[in-house]
């Protein structure tokens, strides 16, 4: 083993685990950059150095295109579902794996590092090649089976001829070119770079890792409020866009009988009791009427959305408002109101404590506008009610 | 030297209708002129005429020459069409990016290379999906992206892993049966062939029908001529049977074409009717896939080129169907046959070369493969199946000459017609003469290019234009290779 070699084919490794886990896209095209840059000089011949030189140029001219259609303000990618630990260490037994191929059966021509980075490179694109959640993403995936593909050409049958070079370069610029156009004509559609917006079935939009699972404890019963399907938390389960993700309010059950699971929670129906506001007539320009701005927003883009809608049913959304009487009947969180004789069992809908759940991103177009002021109340089916309180700082 | 004026026009002409795509009638213009002089420039190819770049040898060929002339002049008469009936697909430019791909793919002599280039040139494909993004679009071009880049990495993956075998005694018989599979799939993931179609069926309702048969015919034409180039010069020497590989690719062929058949039998819209037409057929180059053997090469290479120019010209017939009378439904075509003769003489044309008859090229070729896939009595059976389009095309008959819709009633004149026949007395007023004239001659001229492209058709379903020799003396070339 050449230990040249070898440092290279780490740092080809290295940088495309960069490219695959980093959810800023810049970073990520700079880390794919980096992978394109680095492979060539893993398996060509020294001999010659304008193939080396044409696909340097060729991975640079990707790179471009690519940051061309990851331009803009927060524009991210999904990330790595599993993170960049799981990733590094499946990449690494790939690589080892693949490096000691050449001595079990493979029989390689050209170095055996570069069988081992191809291994490497085919186990970190799988995850945005099969189950790709933006533009950007499966672009980088794709790139990496190119390169991965290149690698093992390379380890099996030596050094590329120079036209072969030319011909790789070609196919990564293209590749990356192709991409690029996706990408851009899907934000000229969407906004934004993720295909779960374009009608991907099975693939849904993975939020920032900002929100930890609030859990609340009440009545000795414990009920886990969180974003994703599978409650996973900070890594895996599905979340919204990150940037129009609202406070995070928590479901906390205050009846004196067993908590219920979450399955009820979907039933739920939100009644509007009342409107505290000045009534806007419809389709006039600022404040738009309760209930109608959701479904005015489902066929706009995400970050030009009011508010965002509710991923699941067992995830209700409030709008905070100025407190009532009736509605104020809990101090605090800390302190929940205690159900009223004879109505049973009560789903109390209550907002984040100020500052446990900022947005990541702030929302720019909707924090300066004015938060509609309607009461609203949750009943399940099965007779139940969750009131949605106003935040902690408009109780008082 | 002759092949490099052709190829290189294609390329530069692709690249100029690439660039010049934000404004469609120019980006339109440069790539039918690139068109006509790729046509051109590859009739003056001579066949053995070879050139040599950095080791690597460029081989003229008729069957290259054919693909070139015949591939420009179907995009030619697509865009053609195209611009007739207000589609604005960049027809043209990804026509001529596709050849140019096809071209390198079809004359080099190194595999690798060739998939290389086929696969570069299936990514103009994208263009014509993209052609007016929407939210489908998108999803869809994001999903062939896919396709593309992972077959081509399937293909060369597996070439360069059986390289290997050649300068060994002994092959692993385990290691070539995987990579021969995953050649397969690769080329049967292009066509679309069940169960790999879903890209495919999403393309037929993303694209133009007038671009489907570029990305589903054209492009993976190309693609499948390296792979049986790899088929016929490495794998066949090796004499290596993989008997459960190739049953397996025999299955897929089968589900293909009754499956597809089917599909394009019960779908109701038009634009699916084409897709699936497109893709049962594909069934026969898949099952000349599971003939590991050299001297299959010449009936299947003809048999693409019929492929591509009878779906091609299946599709430019939805496409002035649908302009002429406004619809997408077969049930709301009830009558086109009798309201539209032209229209209803070209299908028949389109089902001739389709389906063909005893004795001519696309029929003998299509046996060719079936019996040497499997034999008789079995491969009957496939030669039967390959009658499956005539069902697809004769219930549009049926619906053409049942009852008459409003909608057709309310459709297209087929005939042309002049505006007025007094003489414009100034070049203002014939120009506006031209311009009257020509948008209410629409149907008609959308009509001739479908003609046009289905006689062509049917002249190559029959074995003219040299094609079966062509087919042969390639198919040697590419033994020879090995």
């Amino acid at each position: 083993m050449s230990p040249g070699l070898a440092a290279v084919a780490v740092g080809i490794v290295a940088s495309a685990l960069v490219a695959v886990s980093v959810r800023e896209a810049r970073a990520a095209v700079l880390g794919i950059a980096l992978t394109l840059v680095l492979t060539p000089v893993l398996t060509a011949s020294p001999d010659s150095l304008l193939p080396l030189a044409a696909r340097i140029v060729a991975a640079l001219l990707a790179a471009y295109v690519l940051s061309i259609a990851a331009r803009g303000e927060a524009m991210s990618t999904g990330g790595s579902s599993l993170g960049w630990p799981v990733e590094a260490v499946a990449a690494g037994a790939a690589g080892v794996a693949g490096f000691a191929a050449g001595d079990v059966g493979a029989a390689t021509i050209g170095p055996p590092e570069a069988l081992g980075a191809a291994f490497a490179l085919l186990v970190l694109a799988a995850g945005p090649v099969v189950r790709a959640r933006d533009t950007i993403r499966l672009t980088i995936g794709l790139i990496l089976v190119v390169q991965a593909t290149s690698l093992l050409r390379s380890s099996l049958a030596g050094s590329p001829s120079a036209l072969e070079e030319a011909g790789w370069a070609l196919l990564v610029a293209a590749v990356a070119g192709g991409g690029a156009l996706v990408a851009i004509a899907g934000r000229s559609v969407t906004g934004s770079l993720e295909l779960a917006e374009l009608g991907r079935v099975g693939v849904r939009v993975r939020q920032p890792d900002a929100h930890p699972i609030q859990v609340q404890e009440r009545a000795g019963a414990t009920i886990p409020v969180r974003r994703g399907r599978l409650g996973l938390g900070r890594r895996g389960g599905d979340r919204t866009s990150p940037v129009a993700t609202p406070p995070t309010w928590s479901v906390t059950w205050t009846g004196p009988e067993a908590p219920p699971v979450l399955a009820p929670i979907p039933e739920m129906e939100v009644v509007p009791l009342e409107s505290e506001a000045p009534p806007a007539p419809v389709g006039a320009e600022g404040e738009p009427e309760p209930g109608v701005a959701a479904e005015a927003d489902a066929g706009r883009p995400q970050s030009e959305r009011s508010e965002p809608a509710p991923e699941s049913g067992t995830e209700q959304q409030a709008v905070p408002r100025s407190p009532e009487p009736e509605a104020a009947a809990p101090a605090s969180p800390a302190a929940p109101p205690e159900p009223e004789p004879g109505r049973g069992p009560e789903l109390a809908v209550t907002p984040p404590a100020p500052g446990s759940s900022e947005p990541a991103h702030p929302r720019s177009t909707d924090e300066a506008r004015p938060r509609p002021r309607t009461r609203v109340k949750a009943r399940s089916a099965a007779g139940r009610t969750a009131r949605i309180m106003p935040p902690p700082d408009e109780r008082s | 030297m002759t092949v490099l004026p052709s190829l290189l026009v294609a390329a530069v002409g692709a690249f100029a209708s690439l660039l010049t795509g934000r404004w469609p009638r120019v980006s339109a213009a440069v790539g039918l002129a690139s068109l006509a002089l790729t046509a051109v420039a590859a009739t003056t190819i001579r066949a053995e005429d070879e050139l040599a770049i950095g080791g690597l040898t460029i081989e003229a060929t008729d069957y290259l020459r054919l693909f070139l002339v015949l591939g420009a002049v179907t995009g030619f008469v697509l865009t053609g069409l195209g611009l007739v009936i207000g589609d604005r697909s960049p027809v043209a430019g990804a026509t001529a990016g596709v050849l140019a791909g096809a071209g390198i793919a079809i004359s080099t002599s190194e595999p690798v290379h060739g998939a290389i280039a086929a696969t570069v040139g299936g990514l103009f494909g994208l263009l014509l999906t993209l052609g007016s993004p929407t939210l489908r679009s998108v999803g869809v071009a994001a999903r062939e992206l896919r396709v593309l880049v992972l077959a081509g990495c399937l293909v060369i993956g597996a070439i360069a892993w059986t390289g290997r075998f050649t300068q060994t005694e002994v092959p692993d018989v385990g290691l070539l049966g995987l990579a021969y599979l995953a050649a397969v799939a690769a080329v049967a993931v292009r066509f679309g062939a069940i169960p790999f179609h879903g890209w495919a069926a999403r393309v037929a309702d993303a694209a133009s029908e007038s671009s489907l048969p570029l990305v589903m015919a054209l492009g993976p034409a190309s693609f499948a001529v390296v792979g049986f180039s790899w088929l016929g010069n490495t794998v066949a020497p090796l004499d290596p049977g993989l008997g459960l590989e190739r049953a397996l690719v025999v299955v897929v062929a089968a589900m293909t074409i009754v499956l597809g058949s089917a599909a394009a039998t019960i779908h109701d819209d038009l634009e699916h009717v084409v897709g699936y037409g497109i893709l049962a057929d594909a069934g026969f180059v898949v099952l000349a896939l599971a003939v590991v053997d050299a001297a299959v090469l010449g009936p299947v290479l003809g048999y693409l080129l019929i492929y591509v120019l009878a779906k091609s010209a299946l599709a430019a017939w939805a496409a002035a169907t649908r302009h002429a009378f406004d619809a997408r439904r077969v049930t709301e075509l009830g009558g086109w046959a009798r309201r539209s003769p032209p229209l209803a003489l070209g299908l028949l044309l389109v089902a001739l070369a389709t389906v063909g008859l005893p004795g001519v090229a696309v029929w003998e070729n299509r046996a060719a493969v079936s019996l040497a896939a499997l034999g008789t009595p079995l491969g009957y059976l496939f030669v039967a199946a390959g009658i499956a389009p005539a069902v697809v095309l004769g219930r549009l008959f049926v619906v053409g000459y049942g009852r008459t819709t409003p909608v057709v009633a309310a459709g297209l004149t087929p005939w042309p017609r002049l505006m007025d026949r007094t003489r414009p007395r100034n070049p203002r007023a014939a120009l506006a003469w031209i311009a009257m004239t020509w948008a209410d001659n629409r149907a008609p001229i959308a009509a001739l290019w479908v003609l046009l492209l289905a006689g062509l058709s049917l002249v190559i379903a029959v074995g003219g234009l040299g094609l079966r020799d062509a087919a042969e003396a390639y198919g040697r070339l590419v033994v020879g290779r090995g």
